[in-house]
């Protein structure tokens, strides 16, 4: 049970949405009675801890029922101007524990802005739900990384990866990538440079499958050297590499 | 605008209306679970002139003022309560209302409504 104390605000009128937002800001604890004309007068008890709303309790004058929880705060956001008399809790007649609560749903950070229907309430409220990536941040003391100690911790990852691998697998990769370039010479002569470029750019087996295709199918290359030795290149190639890889699974 | 006062007032047991009107007896708030076909309106009309009249009365012959004013009818019982100036707030309650308890609240009410007016 709650006593309220002394009044810290009488007929303060606004909607609740504001007038909540404002006491949850600024870490209020007390009561506030919040009454309204919605279907009919009604008066709702909201207690606030430490900027918290722990409870709320709404109840219709007329037809004397009662509302709690998450049924009497949908219908708090549901009003639009009210008339609110805030007071401070007498805590040593309150018996209140600080964690009690008949609200199910995660408190909500209200914010004090103006609003016209129900439509523009619930979007509001909505919008107070999206968190931003700022204030997570700082909710979670997170510190931002620069864009050097992002390059860093990449190099830093993608050395420590390049260690962990197997240097004969390594060597024997290299040597396939010789052996490509110089059959590239041979069926290519001069204009074998931007396919030797190529097989250097390359890290795996399959890449290098990817680019015998290429070569087969290459336009440019066309214009110089006839379709023909350009497949059989290609083929030459893609017969290297996999003759390359059954060696390395057999030892 | 006062659904404070109005709600405060209408949860104590008996009260049945709550007017809130201006010193010409027009309605500036009000609640009640009294009969629908109780014309409300010219009822606080009436009750009004007739508070603002009585009260010219008391202010003349004995230079007082009058804070309110206790009808008591068979059926019900009618406060009457001068707010400021420009306010009368008016309660209908059933018979058997408690006397005090109606004096009590409406004088907070009017402590209120100064309170949040000044």
């Amino acid at each position: 049970m709650v006593v309220k104390d002394r009044p810290v605000a009488i007929g303060r009128r606004g909607n609740f949405v504001e007038i909540s937002g404002e006491l949850s800001q600024s870490g209020f604890t007390g009561v506030v009675e919040v009454s309204y004309r919605l279907d009919e007068i009604s008066r709702a008890r909201a207690v606030f801890i430490n900027g918290k709303m722990v409870d709320v309790r709404v109840n219709k004058l007329i037809s004397k029922t009662e509302l709690t929880g998450d049924e009497a705060l949908n219908e708090l956001l549901r009003v639009g101007k009210c008339v609110a008399d805030i007071y401070t809790i007498d805590k040593s007649s309150s018996t209140i524990p600080e964690n009690e609560t008949n609200i199910e749903v995660p408190s909500i950070e209200l914010h004090a802005t103006p609003w016209q229907n129900e439509e523009d309430c619930v979007e509001k409220v909505e919008s107070c739900l999206e968190v931003s990536r700022e204030e997570i941040l700082r909710k979670y003391k997170i510190k931002e990384p620069s864009e050097e100690e992002i390059d860093a911790i990449i190099k830093k990852a993608v050395e420590d990866e390049l260690e962990g691998l197997d240097i004969e697998v390594f060597e024997e990769f290299e040597r396939l990538k010789e052996e490509l370039k110089s059959l590239s010479r041979k069926y290519l002569g001069k204009l074998s440079k931007k396919v030797e470029e190529s097989i250097d750019r390359t890290s795996f087996p399959d890449e290098l499958m990817d680019l015998a295709a290429e070569i087969g199918n290459s336009k440019s290359l066309r214009i110089f050297i006839p379709k023909e030795k350009l497949e059989k290149l290609a083929e030459e190639m893609g017969e290297l590499i996999k003759l390359r890889s059954v060696e390395r699974i057999n030892t | 605008m006062y659904e404070n006062i109005i709600a405060d007032l209408m949860s104590v047991d008996g009260i049945r209306a709550v007017v809130l009107s201006d010193s010409e007896g027009n309605i500036i708030e009000s609640e009640s679970t009294l009969l629908e076909n109780r014309d409300l309106e010219s009822f606080t009309a009436y009750i009004t002139n007739f508070f603002t009249k009585g009260s010219d009365v008391i202010s003349k012959s004995s230079s007082d003022e009058v804070l309110s004013t206790l009808i008591e009818c068979k059926k019900e019982k009618i406060l009457v309560c001068r707010v400021n100036e420009n306010l009368i707030l008016l309660l209908i309650a059933d018979s058997n209302t408690n006397i005090g308890m109606m004096r009590i609240e409406s004088r907070k009410a009017v402590e209120k409504i100064q309170l949040m007016d000044g």
